[in-house]
């Protein structure tokens, strides 16, 4: 399993063969997702939000707002996302990941952005499985909610450690 | 999470005292389903620089009651800080305070 370790003034980062695969595909993944994302695509609206909710702030702020910053936000996430995958690229078993608090903070963002869009696409939050559903579910299903349990897992120790906190 | 303490009292705000055009922006940030408590208690103290009781009492209110003001001050101000926000992958939208 990963393991956080808070050091001095960095946090390191040590991941598994099969976490760090994991990791490398769905950084790849969400880049591209972040390159596609149109209309009322459900990730896209909670990736790229409105800034103004109906009519507030006068009609056409929501759509002036989304066209003043959306091109920023998509090229600010993609940016962060292809950091942490050029860091993931020089570890191996031996060497961990060590993070200086803008890093540890940037993984957080790119954490936060994977849990959303997997968790908006996989239907987090509208239920919640039981053991048995969770069995019932098909191999990829499965491997979706796995996938974001660990990732889930993941950003929680690292926020902890961002914190000077662990996990008790 | 443990239990918080009461919420500090808020300033009551006269409406008559103010035009329309002076009451302030605020920033709302709203609950979703995803986000990690212990994640957006640390954007509220790493953005805000609040402290980490203040961090806690404004996630709380997010959990609990859907929703909080995380900050004010002028329109173009509060775009700004709605636009960390999103950068932050927290769900923000800006209005003007009633």
């Amino acid at each position: 399993m990963a393991e956080v370790t808070l050091l001095d003034t960095a946090v390191l980062l040590e991941l598994e063969e099969a976490e760090r695969t994991l990791l490398t595909t769905v950084l790849s993944d969400m880049d591209d997702a972040l390159q596609t994302l149109q209309g009322d695509d459900p990730v896209r609206k909670r990736l790229l939000p409105d800034g103004y909710r109906g009519e507030d702030g006068g009609p056409g702020a929501a759509a002036e707002f989304r066209e003043m910053t959306e091109q920023t936000l998509i090229e600010g996430k993609s940016a962060a996302i292809g950091l942490c995958a050029a860091e993931l690229a020089t570890v191996d078993e031996t060497i961990g990941l060590t993070l200086d608090p803008e890093a540890l903070g940037r993984w957080l963002r790119v954490l936060t952005d994977v849990r959303l869009a997997l968790g908006t696409r996989i239907g987090v939050g509208e239920r919640r499985l039981s053991l048995l559903e969770q069995l019932r579910l098909s191999g990829s299903q499965r491997a979706a909610w796995g996938a974001y349990g660990w990732l889930t897992d993941l950003q929680e120790s690292l926020t902890l450690a961002a914190m000077g906190e662990t996990r008790g | 999470m443990t239990a918080m303490t009461a919420p500090a009292q808020e300033e009551v705000r006269e409406a008559e005292t103010s035009s329309h055009a002076d009451r302030p922006w605020v920033t709302i940030v709203w609950d979703d389903p995803i986000n990690l408590m212990t994640y957006v208690t640390h954007v509220f103290m790493t953005v805000f620089g609040y402290p980490k009781a203040k961090a806690e009492r404004l996630m709380m209110d997010v959990h609990e009651k859907g929703k909080a003001v995380v900050s004010s001050g002028t329109r173009e101000r509060m775009e700004l800080d709605v636009h960390t926000m999103h950068e932050h992958g927290l769900w923000a939208t800006l209005t003007q305070d009633v």
